[in-house]
């Protein structure tokens, strides 16, 4: 993956240039991507991040790259994907941007062109998705624009192709942008003095002494590697004293200062014209958030969303290919073949044994994981293109105020009941790292992945009514209430949800597709070896004694503080390692009738609660860092036997027999 | 900051935080009701009592439209009511404010309510924005007539 090998050596140049699109959220900037380069996408982290860009070839032009950097809405820059777009502006192999804009929402996307040629760097405006902008009647006169911006102007529909050769065509010969918006003098006399300092970089030092006074931590950053510390330290000291000089943030000068300028040239290139009725899509998008109208359609999306991943995905295809394909079929064969070529006993055991790098690690990347990762980039690439997961956030808000989140980390959740260890992939779309540290302790903690559900309603499904109805209970009043403190404790603010509400589209089925597979093809090459470590780092446990060990260790805790038979021990720590054997161990104890209906309760919720499998704490630690993975174990682990003590207690003393 | 109350029954002004009259209360101390320190009249604390705040915001929903104009916040805009942003309050943090901008939700702009729960969303020119009540309240709005 071209990303990828550039982080490897990110000084090193690549031949070919690169053309950056850039642009707000939601204007179509995917599909304008994948219109302007062929099918071969690749999908990766940019580097030193974990924001997802797609790189590809542009069609137009042999030797062009296309990158299509992650929605920014205004420069300095705050969040990771903004500083990512910021990062690729300062890309010495930027060959020209792209800004791609809503042509509806002109006045919101003249602001950042302005601020986007200040870099002077070669530049074109698409004016996307102009037939929407047409049905609310308005005119704009692109000739108009690109004489008071300096720059070519294209309308643009991307989803059908309209403009694409006229843009494809200005991308290859653009001139370097000239726009230039004239700040208060004071803010004039600092850049010019600090301008005349820097180092020569890709984009005009203007526009960098610009970033650098309005505080973006990018520019901050590739300063600080450029320049000496005393050069650093004046122009730090020269930032303070123009904050203090203007009396407030220095951005907010240079926001007015570039609004008054956008609406300059709006009134001159497109006059406002009448505003129509609301028309269906509108309604549709409307009713969709509507405090009452909007929760069957939102308990209907995200059973849709959940049946397709955790019943169809989890279940009938993991099915097909984990029990009946590789079970019956594939291990078999790659086992006797092992069997017959290897001579070691040892070595045996690590591809083919019962913690094997194939049995246990490749099983479960391809038949366990993939056709959930299938399901779930492929509902996530739809409801990510519908607009409609704004809408699910906005009905959710209330819910996730009281753990000190907002409504975004509804997506996670949901999907924390397919499979943990692909939500924690999803806490990426959350908004800054407390956020997403929050919701990765919640889904390792409180959320039952499929695999667990399945275990617990086969379970408790036999025991009563009443026994689902004290662990759904328990579970709950645990997520809300550790929820509730964690997030006390866990420092930083909450995140208020301030969030675009974008129409409601209906999402194109090519587009989603190669970004799934995209998407599946960054999967396979960096989560597989995840899971390979996983089963060395069993199959290192199982051999060297360590796993009997921990057993034994655990026994005392399952027997005299859970008050379970010992042989649960073994299932529970089993489960964490391989799900199969875990579930399969408490299946026939119960069929064995060795577990009473309080035991059976007590095992479903200490289960529950303790941390899904060693797949996602590995992932917790790919995500979120070492530290914050053992920190979340060592916090889930006790607390599931905490809660599942006071449950068997609790349960005793109320004499509940199911 | 000291929040006044006013009695309902004698008009006296006074901070029920203080609890000047809960020291010769025989109940607890603590309970969200608040007496009046000089006519003993006993009136609720909706600083105190959650279920008091609920039933004042859906009062508030309710007659904003009858409400003066002046001083008043997005927060307070009934559902389809359209207003014109005057001012939009440092204590936000600029970084929220610039993306606010950013939306085109700056002061000048026109606004139209869309709906106020459960989180308000409105609409800014082209552009449907949610934004939680507790960011609303910092946005100052004047409404025509």
């Amino acid at each position: 993956m071209d990303c990828h090998s550039r982080a490897a050596g990110e000084s090193e140049a690549v031949s070919g240039a690169v053309v950056a699109l850039v642009g707000q959220p939601n204007v179509g900037k995917s599909v304008l991507f994948h219109r302007l380069t062929g099918m071969r996408v690749a999908v990766g982290n940019y580097p030193g991040t974990t924001v997802e860009v797609a790189t590809a070839a542009a069609s137009f032009r042999p030797g062009w790259r296309i990158l299509d950097t992650p929605g920014v809405l205004t420069f300095p820059s705050r969040t990771e994907d903004e500083q990512v777009a910021a990062a690729a502006l300062l890309d010495p192999d930027l060959r020209a941007v792209v800004h791609v804009g809503d042509a509806k929402h002109l006045r919101r996307t003249l602001q950042l062109t302005l601020q986007l040629a200040e870099t002077g760097l070669p530049m074109v405006l698409a004016l996307n998705m102009a037939d929407e902008n047409a049905s609310w009647g308005v005119d704009i006169d692109p000739g108009q624009l690109s004489a008071a911006l300096g720059i070519p102007v294209v309308e643009t529909v991307a989803t059908n192709g309209h403009g694409l050769a006229t843009l494809a065509e200005r991308i290859r010969d653009c001139p370097p942008a000239a726009a230039h918006v004239r700040y208060p003098r004071s803010v004039e006399d600092a850049v010019a003095e600090l301008a005349a300092g820097l180092p020569p970089a890709r984009v005009r030092s203007r526009s960098l002494a610009l970033l650098f006074l309005a505080g973006d931590p990018v520019a901050e950053r590739w300063l600080a590697g450029r320049l000496d510390g005393t050069a650093l330290a004046a122009a730090v000291d020269r930032r303070a004293r123009l904050t203090s000089e203007l009396g407030g943030p220095v951005p907010s000068v240079l926001r007015a200062a570039r609004a008054a300028a956008a609406d300059r040239i709006l009134a001159a290139a497109a006059p406002a014209g009448p505003s129509r009725r609301p028309r269906l899509q509108t309604r549709l998008g409307r009713a969709a958030m509507h405090p009452v109208l909007g929760l069957p359609i939102m308990v209907a999306a995200l059973a849709a969303m959940f049946w397709f991943v955790g019943v169809f995905g989890a279940g009938v295809l993991v099915d097909l290919l984990e029990t009946q394909l590789f079970a019956e079929a594939v291990n078999p064969a790659i086992t006797g073949w092992v069997e017959r070529v290897v001579p070691f006993d040892a070595a045996r055991d690590l591809i083919v044994g019962p913690y094997g790098l194939w049995t246990m690690g490749m099983t479960y990347a391809l038949a366990l994981i993939l056709p959930i990762v299938t399901t779930f980039f492929l509902a996530f690439g739809v409801l990510e293109d519908s607009g409609y997961l704004p809408r699910v956030a906005v009905l959710t808000n209330r819910v996730f105020k009281s753990m000190g989140l907002n409504g975004r980390a509804v997506i996670p959740m949901v999907l924390g009941l397919g499979c943990v260890t692909m939500a924690t992939l999803t806490t990426r779309t959350l908004d800054g790292r407390r956020d997403r540290i929050l919701v990765t302790f919640l889904l390792a903690l409180a959320i039952p992945c499929s695999a667990q559900l399945g275990v617990v309603v086969g379970l408790l499904a036999g025991v009563s009514a009443a026994a689902v109805a004290i662990w759904s209970l328990v579970v709950l009043v645990v997520l809300v209430g550790v929820g509730w403190l964690a997030a006390q404790l866990i420092p930083g603010s909450r995140t208020p949800l301030v969030t675009e509400m974008p129409p409601l589209r209906i999402p194109r089925l090519g587009g989603v597709a190669v970004r799934t597979v995209a998407r599946l093809e960054w999967y396979l090459t960096e989560v597989i070896p995840i899971f390979l470590v996983g089963s060395l780092v069993v199959f290192a446990l199982d051999l060297s004694g360590i796993l009997g060990a921990i057993i034994d260790w655990a026994e005392p805790v399952v027997v005299g503080w859970l008050g379970l038979p010992a042989a649960t021990a073994t299932a529970f720590v089993m489960g964490f390692l391989r799900r199969d054997f875990g579930a399969a161990g408490l299946f026939a104890m119960a069929g064995a009738g060795l577990l009473t209906a309080p035991q059976l309760l007590v095992a479903m919720i200490t289960l529950t609660l303790f941390v899904p499998c060693i797949a996602s704490v590995l992932m917790i630690a790919r995500e979120r860092g070492a530290g914050a993975a053992a920190a979340i174990v060592g916090v889930a682990m006790p607390l599931a036997f905490a809660v599942g003590g006071v449950a068997a207690r609790v349960l005793d003393a109320v004499g509940w027999t199911g | 900051m000291i929040r006044l109350a006013t009695c309902s029954l004698c008009g006296h002004r006074f901070d029920p935080a203080a609890g000047q009259a809960c020291a010769s209360c025989p109940i607890a101390p603590n309970c969200s009701l608040v007496c009046c320190p000089r006519c003993g009249h006993v009136g609720v604390d909706p600083g105190r009592s959650r279920l008091a705040r609920a039933l004042l915001r859906l009062q508030a929903g309710r007659s904003a439209t009858g409400r003066s104009a002046a001083g008043r916040s997005l927060a307070d805009l009934p559902r389809d009511a359209e207003a014109k942003v005057t001012g939009v309050a440092p204590a936000l943090g600029d970084e929220l404010i610039g993306r606010l901008h950013a939306y085109g939700l700056t002061p000048g702009c026109d606004v139209a309510v869309i709906q106020r729960r459960p989180v308000i969303v409105l609409a800014v020119d082209r552009t449907e924005l949610a934004i939680e009540e507790d960011i609303a309240r910092h946005i100052a709005v004047e409404t025509e007539s």
